[in-house]
């Protein structure tokens, strides 16, 4: 019985060292998580300040970009009347009774 | 001619099974009846039929007398008069050397999401209050008089996590494998049936009512930079849990990282089905009636018991002052999932919630503490190896 006592005694150091090693470790593990958690944070906010700057920049464009299809309207209607005309000439009709529908850019790769 | 006959008769029924029990080895007869009873607990009520079927075919197996399943084999392989063991001699030895119960950890770890860990860290916490009971079981057996490589082996049955028990004992304690192995495995198929009235008795209806707030959203890289981190940063601080905590992580990884799909499908389908056979069969083998039956093994049984609720009442006890200390914000019955047993004991937390509020969810909140608490007992685990070992 003396000897269980003992150990029991000694076994407290155990008990101790056990418990604390276990929890220091763990809260450890969550040192560990929160700062992956910040660090991710970080690394996926950067981004995030210059998408404002790149929102502006879109927007300027798209109003150039409006700007170039108006006057590219113009063009067409140009060249829609340019084409009915000959259209029209080549078959010996009037232009009236021709009606162009749409201009497509026939994207030419090299053979 | 006819008495010859007769004699090779009775000589035969000598041999028997059934002529060694019927010689006074009446032990084998309640073993057959307990596993056969395990065995009706598993198919018939459905306690954790998975584990308990191998276990409990195994130890009908051992118990059948001279069978020989177990047995060494005889002579030097190559040699004259050599003779093979038996089938459980062989397949034990991926217990006995401590190879099972790391790549069962490989398939854990692959079907573990430790998301709702990354994003409540705190759980932690609540994962290594549940360990508690480990130590108070070691401080019990060693009042008991069991020797303290043994006692260590038996408080680790308050993880409830079977793998790791079999693991450390094997290498603490190898002669108390049987009765360590059927508690702990024993507790937890049992966990739906123990935890429930502790958390009942040390939470308020007002506390089991917590409902928490959603976890946040967890990107794919932490859940990657996870078990690398947690492998390097316990390895380097406890080499003797790296074997454990690696493996689980490892699996882990295979799960997360995504190009490696096929593995982490293999690992916890195909090699943690075949690896539970085999450890399942070997453990139940280790209940041989001749050291069995013992008043340490009713020692053994009892202390893992009280193990296992000391531990259920850590993680519910801590669950309560994190209740108070974030404003009532958690749930203390996540706290009792703490215990490793995944994921039976998250379910269990999920339950007892829901019977106070049906459109209560706790599963995802408790499943934090619950894969906490695997890397709890396994650190619990590396620092009984590294004291005792």
């Amino acid at each position: 019985m003396s000897e269980n006592i003992s150990n029991f005694v000694t076994g407290l150091n155990t008990f101790f060292i056990g418990v604390v090693v276990v929890f220091s470790m763990l809260v450890l593990l969550i040192l560990m998580i929160v700062i992956l958690g910040k660090v991710m944070q970080a690394l996926t906010k950067k981004p995030e300040a210059p998408a404002v700057a790149v929102k502006e920049e879109v927007q300027v464009a798209k109003e150039e970009v409006a700007a170039v299809v108006e006057e590219k309207k113009q063009d067409d209607l140009e060249l829609v009347a340019v084409i009915t005309a000959v259209i029209a000439a080549s078959m010996g009709t009037t232009s009236d009774k021709l009606q162009v529908r749409s201009l497509r850019k026939v994207e030419r790769k090299s053979l | 001619m006819m008495s010859e006959f007769l004699s090779a008769i009775s000589d035969f029924a000598g041999q028997s099974g059934l002529a060694t029990i019927l010689g006074g080895e009446y032990g084998y007869l309640i073993m057959i009846a307990v596993a056969c009873f395990l065995l009706y607990l598993a198919i018939a009520k459905g306690f954790e039929p998975l584990l308990l079927v191998p276990i409990a075919f195994g130890m009908l197996l051992v118990n059948l007398p001279d069978i020989g399943i177990k047995d060494a084999p005889i002579g030097i392989y190559h040699e004259d008069g050599f003779q093979p063991g038996g089938l459980f001699y062989y397949l034990a030895m991926g217990k006995d050397f401590g190879i099972f119960p790391p790549l069962i950890f490989v398939g854990v770890g692959a079907m573990t999401d430790f998301g709702p860990l990354i994003a409540n860290p705190k759980s932690l916490i609540l994962g290594g209050a549940a360990q508690l009971g480990i130590f108070f079981a070691f401080l019990g057996a060693l009042l008991l008089g069991f020797a303290p490589n043994e006692a260590a082996s038996i408080g680790i049955i308050g993880g409830a996590d079977g793998p790791t028990a079999i693991y450390l004992t094997t290498k603490l304690a190898p002669d108390l494998l049987g009765p360590i192995a059927v508690a702990a495995y024993s507790y937890m198929a049992l966990v739906p049936v123990i935890q429930p009235p502790i958390m009942r008795a040390l939470t308020t209806k007002e506390q089991r009512m917590v409902k928490m707030s959603q976890l946040r959203q967890v990107s794919r890289t932490e859940k990657i930079i996870f078990p690398i981190a947690v492998t390097i940063i316990v390895t380097l601080l406890l080499p003797s849990a790296g074997t454990l905590v690696g493996m689980l992580m490892f699996g882990n990884l295979l799960k997360e990282a995504g190009s490696t799909s096929r593995l982490a499908d293999v690992a916890s389908n195909g090699l943690m089905s075949s690896i539970t056979i085999m450890l399942g069969l070997v453990v139940g083998a280790t209940t041989k009636a001749d050291t069995f039956l013992t008043p340490q093994t009713l020692g053994i049984i009892v202390l893992g018991l009280t193990a296992f609720c000391i531990g259920t009442t850590g993680g519910v006890l801590f669950g309560k002052i994190m209740y108070y200390a974030t404003g009532k914000k958690i749930n203390p019955l996540i706290g009792s999932a703490g215990v490793s047993a995944v994921p039976m004991a998250a379910r269990v937390a999920q339950k007892v919630g829901q019977q106070e509020c049906p459109t209560n969810f706790l599963l995802m909140h408790a499943m934090g503490p619950n894969v906490a608490g695997v890397i709890g007992s396994a650190i619990a685990a590396g620092i009984l190896l590294s004291i005792y070992g």
